[in-house]
């Protein structure tokens, strides 16, 4: 641009302040790597595929369906077989051998007696970004497309739309969305628009749907920020529906689990009391 | 919308919300559960006792606290906040005691208290106290009284309420089970408090704490024993129940 004077100078607009135009740096994302064990590779090294075969896959997202996926759903023999790695944040606390309970992990575990039930336990956070390759390597390693795939994630009311004012909604609750080839109705109501899963879930029941698989999804709708008891308890219906229900039986110890696992995520934060 | 109209209390939204009103009210929700009923002669407060870390002493984790001889009170939500609150109130009562040289009724300091919270709902450059209060004790005249305050300053009388986390469930058993005959036996008002407060918070006397008002008598808070033998009777009732609906059956 001239200046009255004839100078040439760079135009800047005076709308905006200069400063927001440069974007900030994304911290640098690792893409997500998805390793079987040593055993699940010598089988794989035998098939042509190279997919692990699956009839009931159930996939827990967060605290809430972690804790309930590890009472109510893992109580027969499950051996570990494999991991999903996204990388590791700043704040996330590890343990050397990643096995305590508390460690932000991703394991795939899979049923000893029968050996086609597999569950995703995933403790971490995954970000918007990695989610898609996420889904991608579950569905390229896994054979789901006979399987009954069942997702569980929690998610807060503090978002939650609905016509009723947030003070009368009776929390935690449960809603549900499906795939078209999942013929079975949900044993919850369906999630009601305008709400929506965000992130991981969302990715992958787009998956599902794309690649038309039979896939639903248990969002449970809690108020407390830290775990709690009553928010994994949510999640106890699907225990009678499938694809839950063909694989799992009574717990007796469920209670004492249940109350060892809050006690391990107890936070005892006296905020609010 | 909400966002236009959320940042300021003193700002009405165009459907008359005042949205940071709200959310305090979201806080209380944070809190955990904390149970009143009012007998014919006692009044009973009923909290879940929140599980503190392992090196702390619990003596200073209290939703319970004495505003006066007469009067205690138990909240739900931000902690800080009921301290100032419940500070206030306190000097309210001794104030109250030395200019008319009588005690408080329990419906001017909950009025007191309401007007307070009230005041933060109002005026700019504050934000309201994010905690509701469960204000129980006995008038002068030896009524018995349980009044409720919430964030935006409202108050009520009530013969039992419920504040907190899964308020609503609770205040639905209450409304089941209260009954004018309850209203005579003291146990069964502890009972019913207790009864309440099993419907959210896991059995066990060391999850809950339990203070108890009778006439003329000073502010009790139940022993740990005494709360669990309520709760082995309450078992041993809801087992007989449920035995009889198997026989009729």
């Amino acid at each position: 641009m001239a200046t009255f004077f004839g100078e040439i100078l760079p135009v800047r607009s005076r709308a905006v302040d200069d400063d927001e135009d440069e974007e900030e740096a994304l911290p640098a994302q690792c893409e997500p790597v998805l390793h079987w064990s040593k055993r699940v590779r010598t089988e794989l090294g035998k098939t042509s595929e190279k997919k692990v075969l699956c009839s009931n896959f159930v996939i827990a997202i967060g605290l809430e369906a972690n804790a309930f996926t590890e009472i109510y759903v893992k109580q027969f023999n499950y051996e570990l077989v494999g991991g999903i790695f996204t990388g590791l944040g700043d704040e996330d606390q590890l343990t050397l051998s990643n096995t305590s309970p508390t460690d932000k992990t991703c394991y795939i575990w899979r049923c000893h007696s029968n050996p086609s039930i597999l569950v995703c336990q995933c403790n971490r956070h995954v970000s918007p970004e990695q989610s898609f390759q996420w889904a991608q390597l579950l569905v390229d390693n896994i054979e789901l497309s006979t399987a009954y795939i069942a997702v569980l994630t929690a998610s807060d009311t503090g978002g939650y739309c609905s016509e009723v004012p947030s003070s009368d909604l009776d929390t935690p609750f449960l809603r549900a969305l499906k795939t078209e080839k999942f013929m079975a109705s949900p044993v919850c109501k369906i999630l009601e628009q305008p709400n929506m899963l965000t992130g991981l879930a969302a990715q992958l029941m787009t998956f599902f749907q794309v690649l038309r698989y039979k896939a639903v999804i248990y969002v449970c709708f809690k108020e407390n920020k830290y775990v709690d008891i009553h928010d994994v308890k949510a999640f106890l219906p699907i225990l009678n529906v499938t694809p839950i229900k063909d694989i799992t039986e009574p717990n007796k110890n469920a209670e004492q689990m249940l109350r060892d696992i809050m006690d391990l995520h107890a936070v005892n934060d006296t905020l609010y009391i | 919308m909400s966002n236009r109209y959320d940042s300021a209390i003193t700002v009405f939204s165009p459907d008359g919300h005042l949205f940071q009103v709200e959310y305090a009210q979201e806080a209380v929700k944070k809190g955990s559960t904390a149970v009143g009923v009012r007998g014919k002669n006692i009044v009973v407060l009923g909290v879940e006792k929140k599980a503190v870390a392992k090196l702390q002493e619990d003596r200073t984790v209290r939703k319970i606290a004495l505003l006066d001889d007469h009067v205690a009170l138990a909240f739900a939500g931000l902690t800080a906040d009921a301290r100032i609150l419940i500070n206030r109130a306190r000097i309210e009562c001794q104030s109250h005691r030395l200019s008319v040289e009588d005690p408080v009724t329990v419906e001017y300091i909950t009025q007191y208290v309401a007007k307070l919270k009230q005041r933060y709902t109002q005026s700019n450059g504050m934000r309201p106290f994010g905690l509701s209060a469960l204000i129980m004790g006995f008038d002068n005249d030896g009524t018995p009284r349980l009044y409720q305050t919430d964030p935006s300053g409202t108050y009520h009388e009530w013969k039992a309420n419920t504040i907190g986390r899964s308020a609503k469930t609770v205040r639905e058993f209450l409304e089941k089970h209260y009954t004018e005959e309850l209203q005579a036996n003291d146990d069964e008002c502890i009972k019913l408090t207790l009864k309440g407060l099993l419907e959210v918070v896991q059995s066990g006397a060391k999850n809950m704490e339990v203070a108890v008002m009778r006439r003329d008598q000073p502010l009790q808070m139940m022993e740990s024993d005494e709360i669990e033998k309520y709760i082995t009777e309450i078992e041993k009732e809801r087992e007989e129940e449920a035995e009889k609906k198997k026989q009729k059956k």
